[in-house]
């Protein structure tokens, strides 16, 4: 797995990884239990959970994220495709947590990236 | 129901069903190659010209913008369309539209392609594809922009082109130049001649035969031109809306026997029903329609001054006249304007002097009547003092064709079953509802009115709303069955309110307001069979 933001491998693989198409789509029920799906698509989808990361990686990995703007993604060893690449351009929310209590400043790191 | 693909049903009725859809938007309202603007008394009716509005922006003629697709942004959308309380009258459809605007694509003068652009009035289209069927759902104007920067996020507004007809007047700072007084013309006719004047080709509107007798006048000069559809529409009973290309269609009072005549578009049952609900439409079982129709009247004398005016030397003096008979303000279609003459003549003219009990000297060069103009009911004229002296104006008289009543109708119709099971008129607090509308030319155009109206509100539980699977190539107007779940009911009815909205994670919604209609075929001259199944309108 060699995961890479804007083209940059990541310093530190994250430790959890979940990569998924989100489905765009809605089921509605008639009045005799009918169903019908609408859809409209999906989106790709990654969510990212990096535990324990030293201070310098920490300070790499957040500073894919912190301006707000989107990123390209990409993943060249992913189950969610065929031919294993899993690629896009999203938009990143991140969540910062607290230190490890004596742990010498190392963090765990939570990222989603959802495709634009 | 929209034209639709042959394989659509099956498309439309499967489980799973993959949807699409576009928002498209003209910010820069760039026109298509080859488009000149439309230009009273030179181009030509029906021709390709398009029509230019108050500013330099065009109106109608949609599908001449360049359009660009925004759904990629757009985070919901919803259109309505409804008729009303009542089953006539003007029907305008209305869309709301939520955009992402994270990009600051939407910010004013920030993107370097659109962001001139980003302002009301801009043509927008909404539609939907399932299958290889892509079907409008609104073509309209956008109105200001709601753009929230924090937020970032913009909503717009929109309303079809039936809002733009609604707003439009007719009044000389619009750049009308052309009469708007028609006489012995019918409602269709009346309604072509406009749309022609405001530059709709002929395969923008559809226009079904006017059943009420022609109309003896119809002014829009100084009106706003909604108020005068408005009126037009009630007294024939009929329907007009845009439809979801923007094509303009009037439906008189029996289109809906028409449609029946196609048989059943939709079944609405409770395998493709989400709910139903019984609508509250107010009980109305006595209508009373009252009406003063007009008719040009010869030449003739219609008001004359009373007292003298003082026009000081070099100074110009305007005069408002309002006309009026014993009906009230009295339209006039056609005025001579005056012209010096020392003694009373039989047209329109003036008199001056240089004192103000008439003694003094009169001469044709006294006075120059420098401008006039026709509001309808009011006469505007300015006289100018070319000399170093003061000038009396001693008489005015003024010659011109009134619209005068011709007749005074009044028609009430009651449902006395309804009456007696439900009150009078339980939501007009027991009183009839009064309607008046000048444009009825006989006492059968209005008690068919009145009818109508009570045969469609004289008795409670006709009305229904309904979530559906939704179908975007339904219409108001489309005709079908309703089961109530649960019960052996099925009711016939039609599609007289329509709400779509398709919300995030690909959520397609539709509601249908439906109405369970009485149909009568009204006999018709030149068109009904004696001996037929049409019935004369009571």
């Amino acid at each position: 797995m060699s995961i890479s933001i804007n083209n940059n491998a990541l310093p530190v693989q994250p430790s959890n990884l979940n990569e998924s198409d989100l489905q765009l789509q809605t089921d509605q029920e008639a009045v005799d239990g009918t169903m019908r799906r609408n859809k409209f698509g999906q989106k790709k989808n990654s969510v990212m959970h990096f535990s324990m990361l030293a201070p310098s990686d920490y300070r790499t990995i957040k500073n894919y994220f912190v301006t707000g703007s989107g990123v390209y993604y990409s993943n060249d060893n992913s189950n969610e495709t065929s031919n294993g690449l899993y690629a896009f351009s999203g938009l990143p929310a991140f969540t910062e947590n607290e230190y490890a209590p004596g742990a010498s400043l190392y963090r765990d790191f939570d990222v989603t990236i959802r495709e634009i | 129901m929209q034209t639709t693909s042959s394989g659509y049903p099956s498309v439309v009725n499967a489980p799973f069903r993959q949807l699409s859809t576009g928002v498209l938007l003209s910010w820069l309202k760039t026109l298509a190659s080859n488009i000149s603007f439309f230009t009273i008394n030179t181009s030509t009716i029906a021709g390709a010209d398009i029509i230019k509005g108050s500013s330099s922006d065009s109106v109608s003629f949609f599908d001449k913008y360049q359009y660009t697709d925004y759904a990629t942004y757009v985070k919901n959308w919803s259109v309505d369309r409804q008729i009303g309380q009542f089953p006539f009258g003007l029907i305008m459809a209305q869309a709301d539209v939520e955009f992402d605007n994270t990009s600051n694509l939407f910010t004013p003068n920030y993107d370097a392609t659109i962001g001139s652009g980003i302002l009301p009035n801009r043509p927008l289209k909404i539609n939907v594809s399932m299958g290889q069927d892509s079907l409008q759902q609104f073509t309209g104007f956008t109105g200001q922009p709601e753009i929230e920067v924090v937020n970032r996020s913009m909503t717009l507004h929109a309303y079809d082109v039936i809002d733009f007809l609604n707003n439009y007047s007719f009044t000389s700072q619009s750049g009308t130049t052309f009469s708007g007084l028609l006489s012995n013309v019918t409602t269709s006719s009346a309604i072509q001649y406009y749309l022609g004047k405001l530059g709709f080709n002929a395969n923008q509107y559809q226009l079904e035969k006017s059943l009420q007798q022609p109309i003896g006048v119809v002014n829009v000069t100084d009106r706003r031109f909604g108020d005068v559809l408005q009126d037009l529409i009630q007294a024939e009973g009929g329907i007009l809306l845009a439809d979801e290309a923007g094509i303009i269609h009037f439906w008189n009072r029996q289109h809906f026997v028409t449609t029946s005549g196609l048989g059943f578009i939709f079944n609405f049952t409770p395998s493709n029903t989400l709910d139903i609900k019984y609508t509250n439409a107010p009980i109305i079982n006595d209508v009373t329609v009252t009406a003063k129709p007009r008719a040009i009247a010869p030449l003739q004398q219609i008001w004359k001054q009373g007292g003298t005016q003082t026009i000081p030397a070099g100074q110009s003096f305007t005069i408002f006249t309002d006309f009026a008979d014993n009906d009230g303000p009295l339209p006039v279609t056609q005025i001579t304007a005056p012209t010096y003459s020392a003694t009373n003549v039989n047209t329109s003219y003036f008199t001056t002097n240089t004192a103000s009990d008439g003694s003094g000297t009169s001469s044709s060069s006294d006075l120059t009547l420098s401008s006039t103009y026709l509001f309808g009911t009011t006469y505007k004229m300015v006289f100018l003092n070319p000399n170093n002296y003061t000038v009396f104006l001693t008489d005015i008289s003024l010659y011109g064709t009134p619209a005068k009543v011709v007749n005074a109708i009044s028609q009430q119709y009651i449902d006395q079953a309804s009456i007696d099971a439900y009150g009078r008129n339980p939501a007009n607090n027991g009183e009839t509802l009064a309607l008046n509308n000048d444009y009825l030319q006989s006492s059968s155009d209005a008690l068919t009115l009145a009818f109508t109206i009570v045969s469609q509100f004289g008795q409670p539980n006709r009305h229904y709303e309904a979530e559906i699977f939704a179908d975007p190539s339904l219409q108001i107007g489309d005709y079908g069955k309703l089961t109530l779940p649960n019960t052996a009911l099925t009711k016939t009815v039609w599609i007289t309110g329509k709400t779509d909205k398709l919300s995030p994670e690909g959520n397609l919604t539709q509601t249908l307001q439906l109405e369970e209609r009485t149909l009568y075929t009204y006999f018709t001259i030149n068109s009904s069979a004696i001996g037929g199944t049409d019935v004369i309108a009571p």
